[in-house]
């Protein structure tokens, strides 16, 4: 039985492909946790405007990005889109690292779906007086969502927003598939170099689990809070 | 001061007011009662257009309510509007309720705001509550910080739904205490309530609402004395 060497991938130029798939996983998970914040904040606003086809419309973006797997999205971005788009913006986005881009919009794009539907359930269990009390004040619309109604479903929905931001920390192992030099992606080179494929998926499971673990803490510690906090 | 002329409101296919008329001087309190589901909250948000109305015309000094060209959000700042509960935002502080309005509404730098948020929970008795919670106040506290929060604006009207409602007899006291004063210092008042002391202490006139129309509506003096008209009488009798 073969023993465990580790000291294979731990060659300087091994680890330099770590290091920039560490770094390159973090700018991922940052981007993508950013663009999906932003989108999914979007959604529940315009989701809050009482005009039916808006209404329809994020309903009907809700439930592709639901219902088409993440990895399928990867491959309708990288290889689909481009073939719509003229030559002067695949050039642009070709010497601009698309692989990065695309996977960037096809995760922030998933992951918002998800988080629109979590805020909009912190939204519906506040009392409809709320908006009404801020509408009656002077807010604008605008004004009592983004002081009054967001920051308590926001609060509303902590436990699973940590738990999305989780979701979407693994889910960034899947721009491996189009290219994305990020951790996994580095893992694959090194164990087809070495074949020390044990050693080189324990190095990235680590790394992932450094990730994951202060978020799972959280987040129990979070709903714990939710479930004792009186007020 | 408030001015309302032939107002019909539908929902759907219901007809919650019909054919309302009546007028509010400046400086009146009017207490606004009947029946539950008599249209008396639903007439209280046209006011302010929380309802939106099907046919007739509000004015409120002077001001066309559900014109195109009104800004909405102007004319509410000055009607406060004080509802029977969850008034206040349970994520600020009482005063940060009151704050949260003058700096983002008015643009008012924080310190000034603060400044005149803590005077108006000085008016109350509730500065020690500054920085509790909305869920750290008893109900009556409440009630009145949400009263003081609409006066931080300086309005010209104030609009109450049932505020004492939803309160444990013991703090009903405290905040018909403080609409009384307000009423004392001459504010526009309509007032929702079944607390007929106060409608008797500090009302100027009565309006009896039924089935979305005003049957009566008259001063306090003729609603109180001692032949009333018939439907006042089964009202008050219902109450009691
Ligand atoms: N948003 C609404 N949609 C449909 N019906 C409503 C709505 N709001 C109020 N109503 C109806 O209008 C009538 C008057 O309601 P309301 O003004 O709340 O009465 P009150 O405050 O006197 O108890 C009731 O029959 C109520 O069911
Ligand atoms: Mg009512």
């Amino acid at each position: 039985m073969p023993a465990l060497d580790f000291s294979a991938i731990f060659t300087e130029h091994y680890r330099w492909l770590l290091i920039t798939g560490l770094a390159m996983t973090l700018l991922l998970f940052v981007l993508c946790w950013v663009g999906a914040m932003a989108v999914g904040i979007l959604l529940t606003i315009v989701r809050m405007v009482p005009f039916r086809p808006l209404e329809l419309l994020v309903w009907a973006y809700v439930e592709y990005q639901r219902n088409v797997p993440l990895l399928v999205h990867l491959f309708v971005w990288y290889f689909g889109i481009p073939q719509l788009l003229p030559y002067s913006a695949n050039d642009f986005i070709n010497s601009h690292n698309s692989e990065l881009i695309f996977a960037v919009i096809a995760i922030a794009l998933y992951q918002a779906a998800y988080i629109s539907e979590d805020l909009r359930s912190g939204i519906r269990t506040l009392p409809k007086v709320q908006f009404e009390a801020a509408r009656a004040m002077g807010f604008t619309f605008l004004g009592s969502l983004r002081w009054i109604i967001l920051p308590q479903a926001m609060r509303n929905s902590l436990p699973p927003l940590v738990n999305q931001t989780l979701l979407l920390f693994k889910a960034t192992s899947l721009a491996a598939v189009i290219g994305v030099a990020e951790l996994t992606y580095q893992a694959r080179l090194i164990e087809n170099e070495t074949y020390r494929i044990f050693e080189s998926f324990s190095v990235i499971t680590v790394a992932y689990l450094a990730g994951t673990m202060p978020l799972i803490w959280l987040g129990s510690r979070l709903s714990r809070n939710n479930a004792s906090r009186t007020r | 001061m408030i001015s309302i002329q032939s107002l019909n409101k539908d929902f759907g296919a219901f007809r919650a007011l019909s054919d309302i008329n009546a007028r509010v001087e400046k400086g009146e309190v009017v207490v606004l009662c009947g029946p539950s589901g008599s249209g008396k909250s639903t007439l209280l948000r046209t006011l302010n257009r929380l309802e939106p109305i099907t046919t007739g015309r509000i004015e409120i000094a002077g001001v066309d309510v559900n014109s195109r060209g009104v800004d909405i959000n102007k004319l509410r700042q000055k009607i406060g509007f004080v509802f029977q509960q969850y008034n206040l935002f349970p994520h600020l502080t009482a005063l940060d309720n009151i704050v949260i309005g003058l700096t983002k509404i008015l643009k008012m730098p924080r310190d000034e705001a603060t400044k005149r948020a803590m005077a108006l929970l000085e008016r109350v008795n509730l500065t020690r509550r500054a920085s509790n919670y909305p869920a750290q106040l008893s109900g009556g506290e409440q009630q009145r910080v949400a009263i003081v929060r609409s006066l931080a604006f300086q309005p010209e009207i104030m609009l109450f739904d049932e505020p004492t409602s939803a309160l444990d007899a013991e703090m009903i006291g405290e905040v018909l205490a403080l609409m009384r004063e307000l009423a004392a210092t001459g504010m526009t008042m309509m007032c929702v309530t079944h607390e007929m002391r106060f409608a008797r202490e500090a009302a100027d006139r009565v309006w009896l609402m039924e089935k979305g129309k005003i049957i009566v509506d008259t001063d306090k003096a003729a609603f109180f004395n001692s032949h009333p008209n018939e439907r006042v009488q089964r009202f008050l009798s219902s109450i009691n």
